[in-house]
């Protein structure tokens, strides 16, 4: 290949590492963004032993920062037109590239489980939901902060409360038939119709299901994962095919 | 003709106004339900008549006619209370219900209903409920792409 091709070449892989770079570190970031979990729903996703999505996250936490310190010495290497660098660059970006697809596979197909229909959440809210136990304090905790502030009541609506056996019925049942947490409040936070809401009269207890709002969020955290992950993943291949090409090139 | 009109005013009293006893409706009294598996929400008696009274609602459960009565204070009017709730039932039994004011023989007619059946949490089905499009996509195209990403880095090492 004629030195201003290979020059041309270089140039190229230089650039695309460039920009896989900066896509490591953007994913890095994103990554700590679902970690960190901002809404405080990851109690629903370890009590049901399917809290894989976050897994997924901080493997992406890793595999990002360490695309971006790669793809920075794989522009070292191509500058330097060594062969030994730019295979030790292939095989490391290879070896990131299988850990970041583990990572992307494992976020969607963990979604689909937790929230592909709202059974798994209602039964999990109906089983420890009052329950005194450590997972059930985390699930009351969280499922009251939801309701509270999302304005919405159980996983499909207050109809859940009474359609099935659960905890809260067994201990709460002969006074409360749902949680005063579906009721309406005032902005000090009391209820603001306490007899009405206990009854059941609709301008006083929210009516709509939560299962929608916990659906979009880890849907949210989900995409963060696996969509850009998918989507860094690409720009790398194209990358790789490119340095292996210009690697062949080098003498 | 007088005889007739006697005759007339002995056969149609001026309380057939009797209570009144029914379930609340969600589409008119605007609730979620009046039908629960331990409790009914019932309407109560006219407040315009009977405001300020005791009354007394007898309930039967069917099967072993066991009779019980729940006393209350029906409401004046000015105060605004949906209805009344009648706690600690059975699932799935069917009672028999009857207002009585204390005092008096007003009474309502008898209403029968069956309290509703639960279901038990533990027979959710939450196995998978189907594997979607994304992640189909997602994991065919990442496979594909490792696939023919070893096999370049292979080339490449045999070929140097």
């Amino acid at each position: 290949m004629g030195a201003r091709a290979l020059t041309c070449l270089m140039c190229v892989v230089i650039a695309l590492n460039a920009i896989a770079a900066a896509a490591g570190l953007a994913l890095f970031a994103v990554a700590i963004w679902v970690t960190v979990d901002g809404y405080k729903l990851y109690p629903i996703s370890s009590v049901s032993g399917k809290d894989d999505i976050f897994a997924a996250a901080w493997i992406a936490i890793f595999t990002g920062f360490a695309f971006f310190l790669t793809c920075i010495f794989g522009i070292f290497a191509a500058l330097k037109r060594s062969r030994g660098f730019m295979m030790a660059y292939l095989i490391i970006m290879f070896i990131i590239f299988l850990f970041e697809c583990a990572s992307a596979i494992t976020a969607v197909t963990n979604r689909d489980y937790l929230i592909g229909n709202s059974n798994l959440v209602k039964k999990q809210m109906l089983q420890y939901y009052a329950d005194s136990s450590t997972q059930g304090k985390q699930i009351t905790q969280t499922w009251n902060r939801v309701m509270e502030q999302v304005e919405c009541c159980g996983a499909d609506g207050p109809a859940d409360w009474f359609q099935y056996n659960s905890t809260f019925k067994q201990m709460f049942g002969s006074t409360y038939i749902w949680p005063l947490s579906c009721c309406k409040r005032l902005s000090t936070f009391e209820v603001e119709d306490k007899e009405g809401c206990m009854v059941g009269k609709a301008t006083t207890i929210f009516s709509k299901g939560c299962f929608q709002y916990i659906e979009s969020v880890l849907s949210r955290y989900t995409w963060a994962v696996s969509w850009y992950g998918f989507s860094v993943l690409m720009l790398v291949f194209l990358t790789l095919m490119i340095a292996m090409i210009y690697y062949m090139q080098l003498e | 003709m007088l005889n007739l009109l006697f005759i007339l005013g002995i056969l149609c009293p001026l309380n057939l106004a009797e209570i009144e006893i029914r379930l609340l409706d969600p589409k008119i009294d605007g609730v979620l339900a009046s039908r629960f598996p331990n409790s009914f929400l019932l309407g109560l008696p006219d407040c315009s008549v009977y405001g300020n009274k005791s009354a007394e609602l007898l309930y039967t459960e069917l099967p072993s006619n066991e009779n019980k009565t729940k006393s209350f204070i029906v409401p004046s009017c000015s105060v605004t209370r949906l209805g009344l709730l009648l706690q600690n039932l059975k699932n799935g039994t069917t009672y028999n219900m009857q207002y009585k004011i204390a005092g008096s023989n007003d009474t309502s007619a008898n209403l029968t209903m069956a309290t509703t059946n639960v279901i038990d949490f533990q027979q959710i089905d939450s196995g998978l409920p189907a594997r979607s499009g994304a992640m189909v996509v997602i994991t065919v195209i990442l496979s594909v792409a490792m696939a023919a990403l070893l096999i370049g880095l292979i080339v490449v090492l045999f070929s140097s």
